[in-house]
């Protein structure tokens, strides 16, 4: 008997680690937890009740130390964005044809929800946005198009705050949104110098 | 043979190298979802990565976040309470060429605060100068914030619209929802369109995306159609109902519009009728002129 004892504690040390830390799924009588995590979580549901969730979620965001770093949590972990141009310039501008400059906005976003790409701030002064849709030589009108797999809109827009360029309802690599800037004069058009600065604004969706 | 193997291997390790996306500003974590007690504080860190060529001077802020009716984000200064509660550790920080650098924002909950969820924008963003005559771009990242304060929770969407045509002929049946969550905390949506005859009894189902989670107080909106394809050969009345799954505790919502359909062959046979029928009508009418009673 004293020969067995070693193999009890073995085999019951064996089975107290193996199948619950690699499964996916616990159940009893009236009761599942699905996608279980370490510290709890996952679809609990019973007679009654049903929860679904993370609880407990600890530690989140970054604890670091001197030879460690470790990103915890369930959150999307990345979001980026490159602006290929600081600034454009439109030129002298003409009644006999329409101005215009390009810049490139790539985001990428590990978020399941995806991103929106979109206008945060406007200020400075300009001529008169565009109100019908699109740019037409020989009237005074000043807006954006835009183009790429997640654009928003297709006609020419007035810059305004809040408005949304893009949208992606998955994550991205490098998408890609063109934003080409247009304006164009009338004949009866005020002589000026404008100048604008624009804010893009990208986050993840909820 | 080890060559080819140690080949392999390095091959494998540098194509993850070159997957990794350069010269641009990156934050992580792009989303903190926390759950707080009212009088509890919190810190949170996000982590900036400058992968530019030069420095970049950045302003952090935190924003109001609101969703537009196709679940968008969108930040306002000033329409959350909950923007008093967040503070960035410092307004301004500078970011090194290639350099990564955290920014701190500080979470404190006042007492007396009623449960639910609030949301905000944790924005990280670039300090323009403004150049004459030009158009000046400048870049905002924003980590998405959902506080939830904890308490008693109350889910609860509603249908603001569920309507379609009344009468059609084609075989694709377009549809408008609007659903707003008037509880205090946002629900996560699946949907489906299903078609019944008009006793009630279902033909098919079709699953309908309704994007990601409604905020409290958001409204959603959807249009898309119900393709029928060969399902429905008969003219007649039918349902169309959608139904709603939301939250975390799967509440159930459904509504139903009806609409008369008929398809091309019936409105042919239709009208093919109506002529015969009225040209013997017309016959009739003459004949009884010529010939009187």
């Amino acid at each position: 008997m004293k020969v067995l004892k070693p193999i009890y504690f073995l085999l019951a040390l064996f089975l107290s680690f193996y199948p619950l830390c690699s499964r996916g799924e616990m159940s009893a009588g009236d009761y599942y937890i699905y996608a279980d995590s370490v510290n709890t979580g996952g679809v609990i549901s019973g007679g009654d009740y049903g929860v679904r969730g993370t609880f407990n979620e600890s530690p989140i965001g970054f604890t670091t130390s001197t030879s460690y770093e470790t990103r915890g949590g369930y959150q999307p972990m990345e979001l980026g964005m490159k602006v290929s141009a600081s600034s454009l310039s439109l030129g002298t501008l003409s009644a006999t044809a329409i101005k215009t400059a390009s810049a490139d906005a790539i985001v990428w976003s590990d978020a399941g929800t995806g991103y929106t790409l979109s206008i945060g701030g406007v200020s400075g002064t300009s001529i008169a946005n565009v109100s019908d849709g699109i740019i037409t030589i020989g009237s005074e009108e000043y807006g954006l198009s835009v183009s790429g797999v997640d654009r928003a809109f297709t006609n020419d827009r007035a810059i305004a705050e809040r408005l949304i360029l893009a949208s992606s309802s998955e994550p991205v690599t490098n998408s890609k949104t063109t934003l080409t800037f247009k304006a164009s004069i009338s004949d009866t058009s005020v002589g000026g110098s404008y100048s604008q600065a624009i804010v893009l604004t990208v986050s993840g969706n909820f | 043979m080890f060559k080819k193997r140690y080949f392999f291997i390095l091959f494998i390790f540098s194509s993850f190298f070159l997957i990794q996306d350069a010269d641009a500003l990156v934050i992580s974590p792009a989303r903190f979802n926390v759950t707080i007690e009212p009088g509890a504080s919190q810190n949170l860190i996000i982590k900036i990565k400058n992968d530019e060529a030069q420095k970049v001077d950045l302003n952090l802020k935190v924003l109001g976040a609101k969703q537009d009716e196709y679940g968008r984000p969108l930040f306002f200064s000033g329409i959350e309470k909950a923007e008093e509660w967040v503070k960035p550790k410092t307004n301004k920080i500078t970011v090194g060429a290639s350099q990564e650098k955290n920014a701190e924002f500080l979470i404190e909950i006042p007492k007396q605060i009623i449960p639910g969820s609030h949301y905000l924008g944790l924005a990280v963003e670039q300090i323009q100068t403004e150049n004459s005559n030009q158009v000046g771009l400048s870049g905002r990242l924003v980590a998405l914030l959902t506080l939830r304060i904890t308490g008693n929770i109350t889910e609860d969407a509603n249908f603001v619209k569920w309507t379609g045509r009344n009468f059609t002929w084609n075989k694709e049946w377009p549809f408008v929802l609007e659903l707003k969550n008037q509880g205090n905390i946002e629900v996560a949506l699946t949907g489906e369109t299903a078609i019944k005859n008009w006793r009630g009894k279902e033909i098919f189902r079709q699953p309908v995306f309704l994007g990601n989670s409604l905020l409290a107080g958001a409204i959603r909106f959807n249009s898309g159609k119900v393709k029928i394809g060969d399902k429905i050969k008969w003219p007649g009345l039918y349902q169309t109902e959608m139904r709603i799954i939301y939250g975390q505790s799967e509440k159930r919502i459904s509504k139903v519009f009806y609409i008369w359909y008929f398809p091309k062959w019936s409105a042919a046979a239709f009208f093919v009728t109506m002529f015969i029928i009225l040209r013997r009508m017309i016959r009739e009418i003459r004949r009884k002129r010529k010939f009187g009673n």
